[in-house]
């Protein structure tokens, strides 16, 4: 581990240090030279600190400090990787504000795969939720890397739909790795950890503070080659995603939503700013990429019978009650609980709220 | 006032001195005995009633843990028997109720000792009144008034060997549903005197048959009124056969009390013994129709999500059974039931697995059963329209999250069904379609639970839903192809292992309403339909 390095991972440690104070008080450092051995010497340092921070500071000057630190990332299996790493994205390293280091949990050979970021709103309604399994499945199976937020809603629909589909994900999370947020997805955090990537700029012990959310967009935007919302609400967080995009050049592919659903009012705002950013095919994304048809689909033919094949058709992507099947299908209501639930585990068609269903 | 006393007792002392009498025990040692009963739970037990009638200080004392209501009994013995036209004496009356270790409470020892002064005056002869046992409040006027738990006290008088009993007139029909006792119900004390003197003849009341109470019953509610929600009644079929917990989930005005309310017309028949169970605990809490007498219905009891822990599971001071006891052998409706203080319904947990509940109190302990099916409602949202296709949610991911949590996991794993149940539309709601009514469910309901009662013979269990690991082991085996087929449904629905247990109880009910000796694939898939909650809910 070079100096450079270390200064970064020391100066992580503290999080009452802006980002733009790190950068800072690493510029004033001469090439190879430690920022603790000058910390009491040097002037500018002290100039750019308040005497709070400079006392707490001043506390853990110790290189025992900063040992015990690493020791136990390494315990945790975190990686460490800082910007003068030969593993950090390059991506990354573009954009205006890149993240002084990246804490890594599982395979970080993820980090140098064609990534595209997918978000959106945290509670999708069936057609989002839909489109969304539709997307990530797509691109999963050519191959991309699916980068969200690991939010409730889209973010955490698009992990698991990647992870279903033995795909590639990548999640970043806007605090420290001792504090998984939103709780509820601790598992799936987990899950990610063992075959996938978990990524945070914070240090393991930072809380995930409201004002992190839009800072960790900037990273789903900018390791991505493209950012795709399938829905999106007025006041999205997911629009800083979106913003960060453009502002960094990247691909932005919004999914048009219904003119009068709430949830879909952020999205068709996008595509009437935007033009060009509507898709309407995950192929569209793929042709962008040169990855349509790297890996043809072969889905083995399920043999229905009669009734379920009927109840199929008659399930569209019009999401339908278990009472319109019914009363279209005529069957009793003992062999539909038989039939849909067969279609659910063949992944033909996905339950939703309130006993309805939508073709998958 | 006692100057006037003393005086009246100088002149009967003077009236009769030189009589040679005037010590006599006849006279001024008067002892009667009056038997009557009374309660802990739902258990009675003899209670003697001593009364000595004294020379002394005009008085009335009570001794033998009586509580206020008999102590007050002094001033309504007092004017029912000066409005009977009968004497009250003017001396000093001591009563003792034996066992007179036991707590006894209420009105109901008014005519036992309003008799016992009657026969220390020799206006009733203490023969007549043996073998009786007396039970009945007193009104001013000498009316007898109704009392509560006249049932569950008979019922245990008869096993104890007593027959004969004068009761209140209003309890009269609670009381014929038990033969081989006379009973006499009589209206005023006047009545008593009358009767027990020979004078007046009391009719016997007669003995109702059970079957005779469920001639002519009807349910006030059918699932023919019910339009729609076909899957939901199919749940609550699987509930009633089963013996199953089933809770409704879905926006309001989904019609989700309604279905529950329907719920005790297609259950099977109270038979004759879980009456009495129930009717004994109705009686003692007060709550029985005076007109039928005996419980018919299968109890369905919904109490209010303010409902205390208390009100639900019995106590208070003189512990009272509770809601859930109230629902023994039939339903207990839990509308709304993240409404509920947490605390409450988590009580419910033990009685859900025991069918008993036993409810102990400073001064005494009692164990009532409580043996019920739940339907529990709740919304899946707080707002109410997470999923509905009429409305727009408006809770936050967190909202909806903490609003789920409410209901803990160990109460999630004692219900079998989870149902969503969504508005019915208008076009459906007016259109007039004839709906199955609850007679033809029940038929099915019957011939799945009889299919049980065979299969679970002398194993004190009755439903599939109350299975045992033993049985379980037994009567829930899959073939190859069904076990392939559930792993290949939890690995790709995500289901939590806590469904495994409750897929194949519910399974096995289904199996049941099909006459299927076997557990086959249609069965399994069915019962994996009704596990929504073990999803992962919300996305």
């Amino acid at each position: 581990m070079t100096i450079e390095d270390k200064n970064i991972l020391w100066l992580d440690l503290f999080d009452f240090l802006t980002y733009s104070k790190k950068v800072k008080l690493l510029s004033l450092l001469l090439k190879d030279e430690d920022i603790r051995k000058v910390f009491l010497t040097k002037l500018e340092i002290r100039q750019e600190l308040s005497d709070q921070e400079f006392n707490k500071m001043a506390l853990c000057l110790d290189d025992m400090f900063l040992s015990l630190r690493l020791e136990k990332y390494t315990q945790d299996s975190i990686i460490p990787i800082t910007i003068n790493d030969i593993r950090y994205p390059y991506p990354l390293k573009e954009i205006s504000s890149p993240p002084l280091c990246l804490y890594c949990k599982g395979n970080i050979q993820l980090l140098k795969t064609l990534c595209v970021g997918v978000v959106g709103t945290r509670k999708p309604t069936d057609y989002g939720i839909q489109v969304t399994k539709q997307y990530v499945k797509a691109l999963v199976d050519a191959d991309i890397t699916v980068v969200s937020g690991m939010a409730v809603g889209v973010d955490t629909l698009a992990h698991k739909t990647a992870i279903d589909n033995n795909g590639k994900t990548i999640a970043v999370l806007a605090g420290g790795f001792n504090h998984i947020y939103p709780a509820s997805n601790y598992h799936l955090a987990k899950t990610l950890a063992e075959n996938n990537l978990l990524i945070t700029e914070q240090n393991p012990d930072t809380k995930p503070q409201a004002y992190l959310f839009p800072v960790r967009n900037r990273i789903i935007a900018g390791l991505s080659r493209g950012v795709l919302t399938t829905e999106m609400g007025e006041k999205s967080g997911s629009l800083y995603t979106v913003n960060y995009a453009i502002e960094f050049n990247r691909d932005v592919f919004v999914v048009p939503g219904r003119i009068n659903s709430e949830m879909s009012k952020g999205s068709n705002a996008l595509i009437k700013s935007l033009q060009g950013c509507i898709t309407t095919s995950p192929d569209d994304i793929l042709d962008l990429y040169n990855r349509l048809g790297t890996k043809v689909e072969e889905k083995p033919m399920i043999q229905l019978d009669m009734n379920s094949q009927i109840v199929l058709d008659y399930i569209s992507n019009e999401k339908k009650t278990f009472q319109e099947i019914i009363d279209y299908s005529g069957l009793s209501a003992r062999e539909l609980n038989g039939i849909l639930i067969s279609l659910e585990m063949d992944g033909l068609v996905i339950k939703l709220a309130n006993n309805s269903y939508i073709r998958a | 006032m006692y100057f006037y006393y003393v005086e009246q007792m100088f002149d009967k002392l003077l009236t009769n001195f030189g009589k040679g009498d005037t010590m006599t025990p006849k006279e001024n040692n008067m002892l009667a005995k009056i038997l009557s009963f009374g309660l802990t739970g739902i258990t009675g037990y003899p209670v003697e009633i001593e009364l000595d009638i004294n020379a002394g200080l005009p008085g009335y004392d009570v001794v033998g843990l009586a509580d206020v209501a008999i102590k007050e009994s002094k001033a309504r013995v007092k004017a029912a028997i000066k409005n009977s036209a009968f004497n009250y004496p003017i001396n000093k009356v001591i009563i003792n109720l034996a066992p007179a270790d036991t707590k006894k409470e209420g009105s109901l020892y008014d005519l036992p000792i309003a008799l016992g002064i009657l026969v220390s005056q020799e206006i009733v002869q203490n023969k007549s009144l043996e073998g009786f046992i007396v039970l009945g409040e007193l009104s001013l006027d000498g009316e007898i008034r109704k009392l509560n738990g006249i049932l569950p006290m008979l019922i245990s008088a008869k096993q104890m060997g007593y027959t004969k009993f004068i009761i209140p007139y209003d309890n009269a029909m609670e009381a014929s549903f038990i033969d081989q006792i006379d009973v006499y119900p009589v209206k005023t004390l006047s009545d008593v005197v009358a009767f027990l003197n020979g004078q007046k003849t009391i009719e016997k009341n007669n003995n109702k048959t059970f079957e005779s109470a469920l001639k002519n019953h009807d349910f006030k509610h059918d699932f023919a009124y019910v339009r729609g929600q076909v899957s939901a009644k199919r749940a609550m079929e699987i509930a009633a056969a089963g013996g199953h917990n089933i809770l409704l989930i879905g926006p309001p005005g989904a019609g989700k009390t309604m279905l529950a309310k329907c719920f005790p017309s297609i259950l099977p028949d109270l038979s004759f013994e879980e009456s009495l169970e129930v009717t004994k605990i109705h009686s003692v809490a007060g709550v029985l129709d005076a007109k039928k007498g005996i419980v018919i219905e299968r109890p369905f009891r919904s109490p209010h999500h303010t409902s205390t822990l208390i009100a639900l599971t019995g106590g208070g001071q003189k512990a009272k059974p509770g809601e859930i006891s109230l629902a023994h052998n039939g339903v207990l409706f839990l509308d709304e039931m993240p409404e509920y203080k947490r605390d409450t319904i988590e009580t419910l947990r033990q009685p859900m697995e025991d069918g008993y509940i036993t409810v102990a109190r400073n001064a005494l302990t009692v164990q009532y059963p409580a043996n019920f099916i739940m339907v529990a409602s709740m919304n899946p949202c707080p707002c109410g329209y997470y999923g509905s296709s009429t409305n727009v949610c408006k809770c936050t991911p967190a909202a909806i999250h903490k609003y789920l949590s409410k209901i803990s996991g160990p109460l999630m794993d004692r219900i079998d069904l989870h149902i969503e149940v969504d508005a019915v539309n208008y076009e459906e709601l007016t259109q007039y379609k004839l709906e199955e009514p609850s007679s033809e469910i029940k038929k099915r309901v019957d011939k799945a639970k009889s299919i049980q009662l065979k299969r679970f013979k002398d194993s004190g269990i009755y439903t599939n839903a109350k299975m045992s690991d033993r049985e379980f082991q037994k009567y829930c085996v899959l073939d190859k192809t069904c076990a392939d087929l559930l792993e290949t449904a939890f690995k790709k629905l995500n289901l939590s292992a806590r469904a495994y247990n409750r897929i194949l109880k519910v399974a096995r009910t289904i199996a049941d309403l099909d006459g299927s000796e076997k557990i086959e694939r249609p069965h399994i898939l069915e019962a994996i339909q009704y596990r929504s909650l073990d999803k992962k809910y919300t996305v």
